[in-house]
């Protein structure tokens, strides 16, 4: 079995999606209100074989009650036993290879089954297998609604490997009663133990209550003594499976969600659709990667398809590009799953690269490790200012630095995320004009490109324009990191070989006869010498931050100043355009 | 499951090969053989499709099944159009042709023809293969091309058992020809011979039953039959009143009776001389009544009042004498219409009530009080019942007559009809039926097909009427160009 489609209207969060699907292995990322479980829910609704699944008010869009919810499904690779005429074969329709839906199971398309749930608002469910381009509707039993084999994990972990009633481990047990009988017997031999038990105080408590009952003629009774119910029990539930003594129900979360999911798999012969929430929930990231590679396999192996929700950059990591489908809620009731396209290039590098920007909302690709300290540090100080004055943080506006890894890998980056749906903006040096065209190009796709001035990276526009106590304290930073000798060396070859004496910026300017705009030059030049950079590191760059911070209003009305500032505005959206701005229509160029 | 050996044989031999054809003469168990084999077919994992012709038909299968406790969801008995029809519905873009909702069976042929079309597809070739591990088509001597050529095309998907017999094939008049047995269904199902004996007459009338397994030969030869010395009542034919007596003698008798014609016309003056004692029995598409239908619908006030008094005329006996030629002549032209007996007038208020405003109301009025006059007596029952039926379904629903009339025609069709007990009928309505008591008015009309038919009929005992007791030759039936026969 295949979802091949997903169409929602008026359910919980999601006024209207609809979501086409190619592949087996499905990963749903995005931030954390992009409506995601609601469309595990609306998938496990539609082909839920439950009869009466409970729907409230709070599951119409908005508590809106004036329409009706429409939750519908295509399904491909159908059971045989459904193809049948008596069970749902005359009422296939087909699935193009465009992705059209046609009425009729035409030779050039996939034979398919469109199952539509509807909930009106008195909350009733209705089950149908509809027809496209047409009025023709039949129900869809509960019963055939299980044949198409959905499974959720994580719904009852416990469940499925106990024998209890429509369990998979029942399900894998040849003859699939041997439960009862093994329960049966352990019943009677419980039974047999208790009377052969060696006399005890229960004993002498039924002795006292015989005697008491001869004296008020109950009954002329034999022996009364203790004994255990005779087992009527049918009920198999608690025989469960064991791990040596130790019961699985006792064992770690991860390890019962990922045995029910193997024994689940293994129930399902004719292939099913698993959903799976927060895959990563309860598993260490070892034991994540290896069920994401069995998972793969199982998917590549079978009639099965997978689809699952995460919030793990590991899982994001360990996954290929085109597994991962962003979703994206644009806060007007409108959802909307893209794949990412397997033509793009380098996806998989800024997926690897950044795997936790997948899981928020607006991308700010930098320059490198450098940029990306200093605003780690910058969205730190501007999330305090703005917390004390009630308004949103970062973390809540969704904004995620992602190491671009320099020029015109950082553009590509931007724009893949860019093309995914997010939101981005990117921050460049300016010293290499050979990337000025896809600069270019980068903007017209969407993206909001910073860059310093021209032939500056970010160590010179800093260094350029802090007042000389600033500077000073970039030096004591370096210094503090590579050690007086390597920083002193360093400024002073590019002094043209000056003898700098000390680590004051007050004496260099005098050993350097003066020339401010020299050794300003000198310091910025010695900061990133290969090799040697005083803060190529995200740590390194978060201490220089707190250089800016600290000259903060000495720096207004500088390009700086209007760099981190635009930055600023795209990482805190003003609360008027938060929302809807917070989605982008990807280009068409992708 | 049975304690016939005989039967068990012909179920082993009808599931060894496939596909096949079996020829039984009638009342030789054809029915029960279907039952039996989709009964083995289950018992080996399968499930059967059946196909037949009429809803009678499967009523019977039905009923087969169920004394052989087929378990209900291993089998499906339906007949080839209905079949037909919902998988093209279903199916509109494979079959090549859109169907309205209410089937109109006059367009049974392109059905047909777009049934096989879709059932030659991937898609329905996948159902069939998944759903049926046997087909059985019975009565497929009724089978027309164009029903074999879907038959066809599902023994591409599902092994496929048919069975019939060439001897009670007969031509509808005005429509394709049947298929034909040597040229059409031996090449593609090859004929499995099975023992049979004829199991309607036994056990108090097995004589009978061997005589008509034995007259197949004659038949088929061209050879004269004779009734002298048989367990065929045979009755000279003294004048034209010599059927009354003995229709009416056969009154005394228990059991249902089936008089048999060969045209509507002289069924309806036979049964108008039987005093309404014997009914009409009517085809599904009689258009006699269609044609009075379309006159309620579309004539004049005067037209459809002298209508209404005609078709109720024909259908019964004793209307003239209330109602005169003369004056039904004055009603058709506009002309006064009135009487002075008492009792009659409520009627004659009714009809000119038509000529003033022929509405289905009004005429239903006038036909059921023409229908209660004094001394009428209503031999052509069915047609009037779907006369009146249809008048009523208008008015109530405001569609026309004739729509009612087809929608009742449909019903009919899918809940089959109420057989009365005592009939006037024809060879091809009585097909597949089966009476206690058959009365034979005039077996030299008759070919060598609607003869057998008609002696089949009768399970106790069949009378025939004629001038001789040894007929002319029976010619077969030749329903094609095909020269073997005839």
């Amino acid at each position: 079995m295949m979802l091949r489609r997903l169409r929602i209207e008026h359910f919980r969060g999601i006024e209207r999606a609809d979501w086409k699907i190619d592949r087996r292995l499905v990963a749903l990322v995005g931030a954390g209100d992009s409506t995601k479980t609601t469309l595990l829910d609306a998938i496990g609704l539609v082909l839920s074989p439950s009869y009466n699944p409970q729907f409230t008010d709070a599951d119409f869009y908005n508590f809106d009650l004036a329409s009706e919810i429409v939750i519908e499904a295509v399904v491909t690779e159908l059971p045989d036993n459904l193809v049948k005429e008596s069970q749902l074969g005359k009422d296939r329709s087909g699935l193009m290879p465009d992705g059209k839906l046609v009425h009729d199971p035409v030779d050039d398309a996939e034979e398919c089954l469109v199952v539509r749930l509807t909930v009106t608002p008195d909350l009733d469910p209705i089950w149908e297998v509809i027809r496209p381009q047409s009025d023709d509707a039949r129900p869809i039993s509960a019963s055939q609604r299980r044949q198409l084999g959905f499974f959720r994990l994580g719904e009852r972990p416990d469940f499925h490997f106990r024998w209890a009633r429509g369990s998979a481990l029942s399900g894998l047990t040849a003859g699939g009663d041997g439960a009862s009988s093994v329960i049966l017997d352990a019943h009677r031999d419980a039974r047999t133990a208790v009377f052969k038990a060696e006399p005890n105080a229960l004993h002498q408590a039924a002795a006292a209550a015989q005697e008491s009952a001869s004296t008020f003629g109950a009954a002329s009774f034999g022996e009364l003594r203790p004994g255990l119910e005779p087992g009527s029990s049918t009920s198999t539930h608690a025989l469960l499976l064991h791990d040596g003594e130790v019961p699985l129900s006792s064992l770690g979360l991860g390890t019962r969600r990922l045995t029910s999911l193997a024994i689940q798999d293994k129930s399902m012969k004719d292939g099913s659709i698993i959903a799976i929430d927060e895959i990563e929930h309860g598993l260490e990231p070892h034991r994540l990667a290896q069920a994401l590679h069995r998972l793969r396999q199982r998917t590549q192996a079978d009639k099965l398809q997978i689809i699952m929700t995460t919030h793990s950059p590991v899982a994001v990591t360990a996954l290929s590009a085109v597994d991962i489908e962003v979703v994206h809620a644009d806060g007007a009731g409108s959802t909307s799953c893209r794949s990412v396209p397997d033509d793009l290039d380098n996806v998989q590098g800024a997926l690897r690269s950044a795997p936790d920007a997948l899981l928020g909302r607006r991308v700010m690709v930098m320059e490198g490790a450098t940029e990306v300290g200093v605003l780690r540090a910058l969205l730190r100080h501007w999330d305090e200012q703005r917390l004390s004055a009630g308004m949103d943080s970062s973390v809540a506006t969704g904004a995620v630095l992602v190491d671009g890894g320099g020029g015109a890998q950082s553009l590509q980056r931007a724009r893949n995320f860019q093309c995914l749906g997010y939101l981005t903006c990117a921050l460049l040096d300016n010293d290499d004009r050979g990337i000025d065209p896809r600069v270019t190009s980068t903007e017209a796709a969407g993206v909001a490109v910073h860059r310093w001035s021209e032939g500056c990276n970010i160590e010179h526009e800093i260094v350029r324009v802090l007042p000389l106590a600033g500077v000073q304290e970039v030096v004591d930073l370096a210094v503090e990191f590579r050690g007086e000798q390597s920083v002193v060396a360093a400024v002073a070859a590019k002094l043209d070989g000056a003898g700098l004496t000390g680590t004051q910026v007050a004496t260099w300017l005098q050993q350097a006869l003066g020339d401010e705009c020299a050794l300003r030059s000198a310091i910025a030049d010695a900061a990133v010498v290969k090799k040697k950079e005083w803060f190529k590191r995200q740590d390194r760059g978060e201490e220089l931050a707190g250089v800016v911070i600290a000259h903060w209003a000495e720096l207004a009305d500088t390009h700086v100043m209007s760099v981190f500032e635009g930055l600023r505005d795209f990482a805190y959206p003003d609360a008027a355009t938060s929302g809807a701005a917070d989605y982008v229509v990807p280009s068409s160029d992708e | 499951m049975n304690d016939d050996p005989c039967i068990e044989d012909a179920v082993a031999a009808v599931l060894a090969v496939q596909p096949c054809s079996v020829t039984l003469p009638a009342g030789a168990g054809k029915t029960e053989l279907i039952a039996a084999s989709v009964a083995e077919a289950v018992h080996r994992g399968g499930t059967s499709l059946v196909l037949t012709h009429t809803h009678a038909g499967v009523d019977a299968l039905r009923r087969r099944m169920k004394k052989f406790g087929v378990m209900r969801d291993r089998f499906v008995v339906r007949t080839i159009d209905s079949w037909s029809y919902d998988l093209i519905a279903h199916f509109p873009d494979l079959a090549g042709l859109a169907v309205p909702t209410i089937p109109d069976w006059t367009r049974s042929t392109e059905y047909h023809l777009a049934a096989a079309r879709a059932a030659g597809t991937p898609a329905v070739a996948k159902m069939l293969r998944l759903s049926y591990t046997n087909l059985f088509v019975d009565e497929y001597h009724d089978c027309v091309l164009d029903q074999h050529n879907l038959v066809l095309s599902l023994s591409g998907s599902i092994p496929t058992t048919v069975l019939g017999d060439p001897l009670q094939s007969l031509l509808t008049f005005g429509e394709t020809p049947p298929v034909d047995w040597d040229s059409d269904v031996l090449p593609n199902f090859p004929e499995v011979v099975v023992d049979h004996r004829p199991r309607r007459w036994e056990p108090d009338h097995a004589e009978l039953g061997q005589w008509l397994v034995d007259i197949r030969t004659e038949l088929t030869d061209g050879m004269p039959i004779s009734f002298s010395g048989t367990p065929v009542r045979w009755v000279r034919k003294s004048d034209d009143r010599t059927f009354v007596s003995e229709c009416m003698k056969a009154l005394g008798q228990e059991g249902t009776i089936a008089v048999l014609g060969r045209f509507r016309h002289d069924c309806v003056s036979a049964a108008s001389k039987l005093s309404g004692r014997y009914t009409v029995m009517e085809a599904l598409d009689e258009k006699a009544t269609l044609a009075f239908a379309a006159k309620v619908d579309t004539g004049s006030g005067a037209a459809v009042a002298h209508a209404v008094v005609e078709f109720a005329a024909k259908c019964s006996v004793g209307i003239p004498t209330h109602i005169s030629s003369a004056k039904r002549k004055r009603l058709l032209n506009g002309l006064s219409f009135v009487t002075r007996d008492e009792d009659l007038k409520p009627t004659y208020e009714a009809v000119v009530r038509v000529r003033e405003q022929p509405t289905p109301t009004t005429v239903r009025t006038a036909f059921e009080l023409l229908g209660d006059l004094q001394g009428v007596s209503i031999h052509c029952r069915e047609a009037w019942n779907e006369v009146s039926r249809s008048l009523a379904a208008a008015a109530a629903d405001g569609c026309t007559v004739t729509e009612a009339l087809h929608l009742a025609r449909s019903h009919t069709r899918a809940a089959g009809r109420q057989a009365a007990a005592r009939v006037v009928s024809r060879p091809l309505l009585v097909k597949g039926l089966e009476y206690d008591h058959v009365i034979i008015l005039d077996p030299t009309a008759y070919g060598a097909q609607e003869l057998y038919v008609a002696l089949t009929r009768g399970s106790k005992s069949v009378t025939v009427i004629s001038d001789s007791s040894t007929l002319p030759v029976a010619r077969m039936q030749a329903h094609k160009k095909s020269p073997t026969r005839g």
